[in-house]
């Protein structure tokens, strides 16, 4: 085989190939890694900001009522110490 | 299954072979094909909606594949560059990966010689390797690489003739070396 022949040979070495089909596996992997990459739903950053609204305002709304309860407490002491701890 | 997910399925299906096989003829390597295979869809998943049919939805995957291949390429050979302290060639891939690489696609009268073909295009610059895969292995006609590579249908001329003569020189060096084996 002379040169020329050499490389003609190799240069048509892909002649008639054929398309090769990948592993059925890798489909799934590409959807584990889709789910993997995907964004939080808008759905679910609205529940979570509405849980942090709704619990700050429990919390405030606590707050409030023992505070208030409180007030009467420092009252009703008040006339307590007024009355110079006697009962009669 | 969403509408979006149902058009990529589809996507998928249609064109899985495709870029699974653009990219072993990149990489030789079937267990890289697949890694690439999984990038590109993941990036056609992202980009789906973004799609704006300026270009067929081939010529689109195409290009995504040619990319995510190169890319794929540099990254491993710049991960092998680190290891082996900064060794740096023009032919580190086609040292690297392609001495026991069989295309499983390629007839089995042609595999040793399709051996040596795949161990030169390594060599060759990026655009006249893409170029000469997409004519000569794909088969495609120069319109479609020059859509592809967006270059004019000239460019892609002038780059495969230059993919040649660069390919007949190294396989005229190889020539040398098999008339001394023989």
């Amino acid at each position: 085989m002379n040169e020329d022949q050499f490389i003609e040979k190799i240069l048509n070495s892909t002649n008639g190939i054929q398309q090769v089909t990948p592993s059925d596996a890798v489909f799934s992997k590409i959807q584990s890694r889709i789910q993997a990459e995907k964004p939080v739903d808008n759905y679910i950053t609205w529940l979570v900001a509405a849980s942090i609204v709704l619990l700050v305002s429990l919390n405030a709304g606590i707050l409030s009522t023992s505070s208030a309860a409180s007030n009467t407490s420092e009252e009703l002491s008040g006339l307590v110490s007024t009355a110079n701890n006697q009962l009669y | 299954m969403s509408k979006h997910n149902l058009k990529f399925t589809s996507i998928y299906h249609d064109y899985k072979q495709l870029v699974f096989n653009v990219a072993l003829h990149y990489l030789q390597n079937t267990e890289d094909a697949e890694e690439v295979l999984q990038d590109v869809f993941l990036k056609v998943h992202q980009s789906l909606d973004k799609f704006e049919n300026n270009s067929t939805l081939k010529t689109w995957i195409y290009r995504i594949t040619i990319n995510q291949s190169l890319d794929f390429i540099k990254q491993k050979n710049s991960k092998k560059r680190f290891f082996i302290f900064g060794r740096k060639s023009d032919s580190e891939f086609e040292v690297n990966n392609i001495s026991t690489f069989e295309h499983p696609g390629i007839l089995m009268e042609n595999k040793e010689d399709a051996k040596i073909l795949f161990d030169v295009i390594n060599t060759l610059p990026d655009n006249q390797k893409t170029a000469f895969l997409l004519s000569k292995v794909d088969g495609l006609t120069n319109p479609e690489v020059s859509e592809i590579m967006e270059f004019s249908i000239s460019s892609v001329e002038s780059l495969l003739f230059r993919a040649k003569k660069s390919l007949q020189e190294k396989l005229s060096t190889k020539f040398q070396e098999y008339r001394k084996k023989k």
